[in-house]
């Protein structure tokens, strides 16, 4: 399908809510493009290879021309290094099922470990490889947990919540020290080529923290990563698939470029697609969602391609209506599972329909 | 219990029981808005059914007790003895951990 515009043309016109051909369209499709490499490769065997980790982007790109990359991996590559044990099955999300924090004394304990080796160095090895290989022709971002997020993996959520009660300080130590991982993890991927990091502030959630708490345990951390982030050349990105996202504080605090963020439709209080535009979060920042990730799973090509259109049809009225010209990107909410069933035509599904129909005329 | 966020969730290493758990919750009564964790941390300090099974949650502002079911994201009975296991559990480990008998 040719287009007026490349895929850099309008994701540079986008950042500026210049005009653009279409709108963007960037479903979160990362370990399930694993399949795409053709040999049979394992989630656990490409969540260990920098090189099949950057194939699949690369392949990803050749078949469904996305407007971006991201290099999501999964949210226990820090608390693995750190020293968690991380279960990591054959073809599923690895996630960590023992925990290293049994006291307030042990996030003492914690060290920044050597990001030249573990899973942090596949990471960060696989991201400069598609980002070397796609910088040219697609926006490339990295991606990676936020310290209150990487702690949370660590020491498990309730006895984080438990500790931040009753033993804030010991909290504080530890997140200094995440903090101090982060900025390494940070000015590592300034090196890669990619153009934005995407920081994971998962916690940054109406329905968990308020104001007061996530600002005491996250944003002071978080304001010196986003620095550091535009201090090493890269756009600062967010991700939270929040059903309350702290919208105010990580999308016109942080000062983000990209906000991709999901949207639960049974949660009154769930912000859409419309909602988050005629708010103002739109106005200089390109927010990012919001297709339920599991419709790429249990729904029809049918049903995703109406999915993704009717999306398509709200973010343009809502667009216009706001006086913007192309700030929305037409994702996921959240990763597309990366499930031997996902059905890959789903994602094609979703990029086609709205290179048809995401043209924007008021 | 398992909507779109809770699926979500999983997917980012935390268990249905675990969201449970954090996700705030408004008192019917007063309005403090507050998590299991929250309530099992203060207003059940010292109480030996916080480690027993217990399923029930206490506003630690207007002190009133109910049960986790009435909490909105839990569903149903079943649901409602996953949590009170879970958060008991968590509970017990915790004061362990840190040499304290876990029901003071």
């Amino acid at each position: 399908m040719s287009e007026a515009m490349t895929h850099i043309e309008r994701g540079m016109a986008a950042l500026s809510n210049e005009p653009v051909d279409r709108l963007l369209v960037s479903p979160l499709s990362m370990g399930v493009q694993r399949r795409l490499i053709g040999s049979g490769v394992t989630y656990r065997e490409w969540a260990h290879d920098p090189k099949l980790f950057a194939q699949s982007f690369v392949e990803g790109y050749k078949t469904y021309g996305p407007d971006m990359a991201v290099g999501l991996m999964d949210l226990s590559v820090m608390a693995g290094d750190l020293g968690a044990h991380v279960r990591m099955d054959l073809e599923n999300t690895p996630f960590v099922d023992e925990h290293i924090i049994h006291n307030p004394e042990d996030y003492e304990k914690l060290e920044v470990p050597d990001i030249r080796s573990g899973r942090s160095a596949v990471l960060l090895e696989g991201t400069k490889g598609f980002a070397q290989a796609l910088k040219d022709d697609i926006i490339c971002a990295g991606f990676v947990e936020g310290p209150l997020l990487a702690l949370s993996q660590s020491a498990g959520a309730e006895r984080l919540f438990m500790d931040m009660y009753t033993n804030p300080s010991a909290v504080h130590g530890a997140l200094e020290v995440m903090t101090d991982y982060d900025a390494q993890m940070c000015e590592g991927f300034g090196k890669t080529g990619v153009a934005g990091l995407v920081w994971d502030y998962l916690w940054g959630n109406y329905s968990c923290l308020g104001d007061a708490e996530y600002h005491e345990f996250e944003v002071k951390y978080a304001n010196k990563l986003n620095k550091l982030t535009l201090d090493n050349g890269m756009a600062v990105c967010v991700h939270n698939c929040a059903d309350m996202p702290h919208l105010k504080t990580q999308v016109k605090d942080y000062k983000t470029s990209i906000y991709s963020m999901a949207w639960y439709p049974l949660n009154p209080d769930s912000p859409s697609a419309t909602k988050v535009i005629e708010e103002g979060y739109a106005d200089k920042c390109v927010m990012a969602g919001n297709i339920d990730p599991q419709l790429f799973i249990r729904g029809s090509v049918e049903k995703i391609t109406k999915v993704a259109s009717d999306l398509t049809k709200e973010v343009k009225t809502a667009l216009c209506k706001r006086g913007l010209n192309s700030t929305f990107c037409i994702s996921s909410g959240c990763e597309v599972p990366p499930d031997l069933t996902t059905k890959l035509e789903n994602i094609r599904a979703v990029v086609d329909t709205v290179k048809k129909e995401g043209n924007l005329a008021c | 219990m398992a909507n779109g966020f809770y699926e979500a969730m999983k997917r980012s290493g935390f268990s249905y029981e675990t969201t449970a758990s954090v996700k705030k919750y408004k008192c019917p009564y007063c309005g403090f808005e507050f998590s299991l964790v929250y309530a099992r941390t203060f207003a059940c300090q010292g109480c030996s059914e916080a480690i027993k099974g217990c399923p029930k949650v206490r506003c630690d502002k207007c002190d009133t007790e109910f049960f986790i079911e009435e909490m909105g994201h839990v569903h149903g009975k079943e649901q409602q003895r996953q949590i009170s296991d879970h958060i008991c559990n968590i509970v017990s480990a915790y004061h362990t951990d840190m040499g304290r008998t876990p029901n003071r």
